[in-house]
């Protein structure tokens, strides 16, 4: 489904990620691990748009080049990105962000899927009419995914979704990721939190200094002595 | 007691003059952080759009209006895509520059045009004049139709900001632009009706100002422009109801100061800004950002 080959991103002389190629098949969750700094993000912003990638680089989505267009374009292709750190809109309610996430699809259905995340997220349903920024961050990470659900695609990249949560709403967030695999959707997985990524995904790269490492079926990733000492605190 | 009330409707006609121009320095300031110098000449390309309806189509306010606000809009849009746009990734500084420049080349432009020229235009008279009196206090068909007219634009362009998809995509490319591209938000598109937006109030802003102070030329925009600048400053910039509140309170402020000595109008909204600065340096309804991340 998504097929990255030789990615490179440069930030003026370094290079956040240094010639990288992996694949996503339709249906999987696939994991990008990795220490601060090791080029995660970059790689999520290079797909979706906001990040400039070198020349050589290709990014295909379904045997398509999206390489070199537009993030708006890239969204209506079917990607959709839950950013590092939230990024919620502050000074809008609850409700206006999810209609922010409504924003390439008319309003017909937006009631239909506003039912649908609020079910499953009660707790943002009862702060419909509250700020973004008043949220709680457990709240605000909940808001991001319920309006990337919104925005809908085929494929959903996540970056870091347990970043400063409790053990319990990390559990909540990785049932819900597992669940938007069984709807059929496409994930790609950024975590800091190596153990819970490895134990839902099919497959996982490990990435370093902006260079892939190490790749395979997650269950292997997660039995390397390598990664269990620099990853999984073993 | 009615010489005060008089004065206030003075100041609230001035008032909303330089609030439809405030609008625009900070809507703009909101969505690209650009203080843009060039925001008054729009203005004054509307004024002369104006003069020229009106000399081809008789003395119509409507008409007159929708010319100058369109060109205006249409001007700011322009400007945006040939020189701001190719400039949007580049540091503020470039962007600064550039809008002095571009200022600079509308007024010179003018200058050199045939139709426009060095020498100022008596501005027609759009609105026929006639007096109302209310228990003893004086208000003319000019006053009255001005403010009613502001009014509505200032309504207007409120709702569109906080109901519609538009305003929603202004306001969320404000916040945060890689959000709302991720959103599906087309931001060069969002940011170009911006400026569009943002002239055509300026156009109408202009025209009232003609009808104020019937002779126009090319530094109107210059003159106009810096006080509804400074009007969006104090009521704290990219805040929309700041640039309107601050737009009014500095027209009825200018003409109270006026009445006093003729020579101080411009001088006390430099006070004021002064004042403004050091105990809310934000501006009356800014905030000084401070988000959880
Ligand atoms: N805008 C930028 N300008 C300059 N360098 C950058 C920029 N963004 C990222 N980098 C650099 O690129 C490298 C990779 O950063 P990236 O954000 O992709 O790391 P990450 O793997 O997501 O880390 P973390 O786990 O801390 O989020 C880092 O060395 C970082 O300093
Ligand atoms: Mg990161």
């Amino acid at each position: 489904m998504l097929e990255v080959n030789h990615l490179t991103v440069k930030y003026g002389a370094i290079r956040g990620v240094d010639d990288i190629s992996f694949t996503v098949n339709k249906g999987e969750i696939v994991t990008l691990i990795g220490a601060n700094g090791a080029g995660k993000t970059s790689t999520l912003r290079a797909i979706s748009g906001l990040n400039k990638i070198a020349q050589g680089s290709s990014i295909k989505l379904n045997g398509e080049e999206i390489g070199n267009i537009a993030p708006h374009k890239i969204v209506e292709k079917g990607i959709c990105h839950v950013p590092e750190g939230r990024r919620i809109f502050y000074t809008m309610s609850v409700r206006e962000n999810l209609m922010m996430g409504n924003y390439i699809h008319g309003m017909s259905d937006f009631p239909k899927k506003l039912e649908r995340v609020y079910s499953l997220f009660p707790r943002l349903k009862e702060r419909d009419k509250q700020l973004g920024g008043t949220l709680s961050g457990g709240e605000q990470q909940m808001l991001a995914i319920a309006r990337a659900m919104v925005t809908g695609g085929d494929m959903v990249l996540f970056d870091e979704p347990s970043m400063g949560l409790a053990p319990l709403i990390i559990r909540d967030i990785f049932s819900i990721i597992k669940e938007l695999q069984c709807e059929g959707k496409t994930i790609l997985l950024i975590e800091q939190n190596a153990n819970m990524a490895l134990s839902i995904a099919d497959r996982a790269y490990v990435l370093e200094n902006g260079r892939i490492v190490l790749s395979g079926p997650a269950a292997e990733v997660k039995a390397d002595k390598q990664v269990q000492r620099s990853y999984l605190g073993a | 007691m009615n010489n005060i009330i008089q004065l206030l409707i003075y100041g609230l006609q001035l008032g909303s003059v330089y609030a439809l121009v405030s609008l625009g320095y900070t809507m703009v300031y909101g969505i690209v952080r650009l203080i843009n110098s060039a925001h008054g000449d729009y203005l004054m390309l509307g004024a002369y759009t104006a003069f020229y309806v009106s000399l081809l189509n008789g003395n119509n306010l409507i008409l007159c209006l929708l010319g100058a606000m369109i060109a205006s809009g249409l001007i700011a849009m322009l400007s945006d895509q040939l020189a701001f746009k190719p400039v949007r990734e580049q540091p503020k500084f470039s962007s600064l520059v550039t809008a002095l420049g571009v200022s600079l080349f509308i007024q010179n432009l003018s200058r050199a045009l045939p139709f426009i020229g060095p020498i100022p235009k008596p501005f027609p008279t759009l609105i026929t004049k006639k007096l109302y009196n209310i228990l003893d206090i004086t208000v003319s068909s000019t006053q009255i139709l001005m403010i009613i007219i502001a009014l509505i634009l200032l309504f207007l362009l409120t709702y569109i900001v906080n109901n519609t998809k538009i305003g929603r995509a202004m306001r969320a490319v404000s916040l945060d632009r890689d959000a709302s591209a991720l959103m599906g938000v087309d931001i060069n598109k969002t940011i170009t009706i911006t400026f569009f937006i943002g002239g055509f109030l300026a156009g109408a802003g202009g025209v009232f100002y003609g009808i104020m102070y019937p002779t126009i030329d090319v530094s109107i925009g210059s003159l106009l422009g810096n006080k509804a600048f400074i009007a969006a400053v104090i009521g704290g910039i990219g805040n929309l109801n700041g640039a309107m509140i601050g737009g009014i309170l500095m027209g009825v402020i200018e003409i109270f100061a006026t009445s006093i000595n003729a020579d101080i109008g411009f001088g006390v909204f430099y006070l004021i800004l002064i004042i403004i600065l050091i105990f809310k340096p934000a501006g009356l309804f800014g905030k000084l950002t401070n988000e959880k991340v």
